[in-house]
């Protein structure tokens, strides 16, 4: 038997709302200190009346393990309604924005606090939002965990040595690098810029660096920097891959020749900074961007690479950024930074970020910022 | 990101002001993508008051640019800021997509 037929009756029903029912409730907010990057990675603190001290010492509010951060280094606090950063005569300083302060500082709402290679950034959140952003965060940091996990450590000693500082512009970014020996000699350099920022970013940059770590190209000779980027090329189509595509540099070093073999693929130049910072020679080859064009040829070209001299690879949210007036500015503007000094206690990516940060206008940078040396001793 | 669209016949003429980085990309790639591709324009795009493009940009550039080649039809970029120009040169965009000095030259160029 069918089932009856619905009957609606036609008049508008009229509902009565409990007006003693509040529509909405003032939400409080916090003021809340958020590790962004390095040591204590995804710590969120909420700063009330008491201050709050960064620091090594376990005694602090908040413990940032890590050697460039002196014993009690900073002191966050509220003070009218404003947080502020002081400076707790640490060694290596405290920068709010880029910019190294040498006194009670405010640190508005947005604005990145850093501390030796760590990165705090003040939120200003309501308690719903908060446990709303704790949820995503968990998830976030393990995603973002992951893909810092792909990336290779640091190599302080030795004839070929590795200084590297990333930064994604969102909790997880497009970028990624990798460095190290191949089968049969040479020493692989590369990096790659995923186009957008984000989880979609994240995740074709992770499948790029695990095909790259596991040298998992089809008949593809990795010394030969255009074979690597026409195989990746050739699988990383945009149309199979939600419409994105990767800039890249990519470049294998010949210890016995020293010499580098070397090609891009959209990417602006990598870097050769002469041991005395004198002289910057630029390193590109014509190519484009990957999972663009079909079936295309890669040029690479060779140069050899001096004692002394140090290798700059980097992605282009490095220097396209904005000035504190608003300018927009470029890579020119950004290319005498690699011939100023060194700074004590700095590695060169966190001078070069340093110095990026101080000329940026306040707030987190547009764009990922990864920045790769290699040091030829 | 303001954009400007006017359509004569089979010529979408396109005038994009503004920042192509995401944000402004979010704001203009519907109306962009939704006055050409669906009834394969031909399409010229003014980029004269375009003063920068972040990757964002250039991948709306190249989904329209291919979606517009599957219908037979062609997009053509003109008068980039020097700015703009050295970003679609380190990148080849031009390999792809041609980009003039002038809208006459950009028109002439839809129409082979």
């Amino acid at each position: 038997m069918p089932p009856p037929e619905e009957t609606f009756d036609d008049r508008t029903r009229i509902i009565r709302r409990d007006d003693t029912v509040p529509v909405s409730v003032q939400e409080e907010f916090g003021h809340y200190l958020v590790v962004i990057s390095g040591a204590g990675l995804g710590r969120r603190l909420r700063l009330d009346s008491e201050p709050i001290v960064i620091g090594r010492d376990a005694q602090s509010g908040l413990v940032l393990s890590s050697p460039d951060v002196s014993r009690r280094h900073c002191r966050v606090e509220l003070s009218k309604g404003e947080v502020v950063a002081t400076d707790l005569n640490s060694t290596n300083g405290t920068y709010v924005d880029g910019k190294r302060i040498d006194g009670p500082t405010p640190l508005p709402d947005g604005s990145i606090l850093e501390i030796g290679q760590q990165v705090v950034k003040h939120e200003r959140r309501s308690a719903r939002e908060v446990q709303e952003a704790q949820e995503l965060d968990r998830d976030l940091e393990a995603a973002r965990n992951y893909g810092l996990s792909l990336l290779p450590p640091p190599i302080p000693s030795g004839p070929v040595q590795t200084e590297w500082f990333i930064l994604p512009s969102a909790k997880v970014g497009g970028d990624a690098f990798g460095f190290g020996e191949l089968d049969g000699g040479g020493f692989m350099i590369f990096l790659f810029d995923v186009s957008g920022h984000g989880i979609g970013a994240a995740l074709l940059s992770v499948s790029i660096l695990n095909v790259l770590r596991q040298r998992a190209l089809p008949a593809t000779d990795f010394h030969r920097p255009s074979q690597v980027l026409a195989s990746l090329n050739a699988m990383f189509r945009m149309e199979d891959h939600n419409e994105m595509f990767f800039t890249m540099w990519y470049g294998v070093y010949d210890k016995a020749k020293q010499t580098l073999v070397y090609a891009s693929a959209g990417h602006h130049p990598a870097y050769l900074v002469s041991s005395d910072r004198k002289t910057v020679m630029p390193l590109k080859t014509e190519g484009p961007i990957v999972g663009v064009l079909e079936k295309h040829r890669f040029d690479e070209a060779s140069t050899g690479i001096p004692k002394g001299s140090s290798l700059h690879v980097f992605s282009d949210g490095v220097f396209e950024i904005e000035d504190k007036t608003g300018t927009q500015l470029g890579l020119h503007e950004f290319l005498p930074t690699l011939n100023q000094p060194g700074v004590e206690g700095r590695s060169e990516p966190q001078r070069i970020y340093q110095s990026v940060r101080a000329t940026a206008r306040p707030g987190p940078l547009d764009d990922d910022f990864s920045y790769l040396v290699v040091k030829y001793q | 990101m303001d954009i400007q669209v006017s359509v004569h016949e089979n010529l979408a003429r396109v005038k994009l002001k503004g920042r192509l980085d995401t944000p402004g990309v979010d704001q203009i790639a519907s109306k962009f993508t939704s006055s050409v591709v669906p009834d394969g324009k031909n399409t010229v795009v003014d980029l004269s008051e375009v003063v920068f493009i972040a990757s964002m940009g250039l991948r709306l550039f190249i989904s329209i640019a291919k979606a517009l080649k599957r219908q037979n039809a062609r997009m053509v970029l003109f008068a980039p800021q020097s700015q703009v120009s050295e970003v679609f040169d380190t990148v080849m965009l031009r390999d792809l997509v041609p980009i003039v000095a002038d809208e006459a030259e950009a028109v002439r160029f839809a129409a082979v």
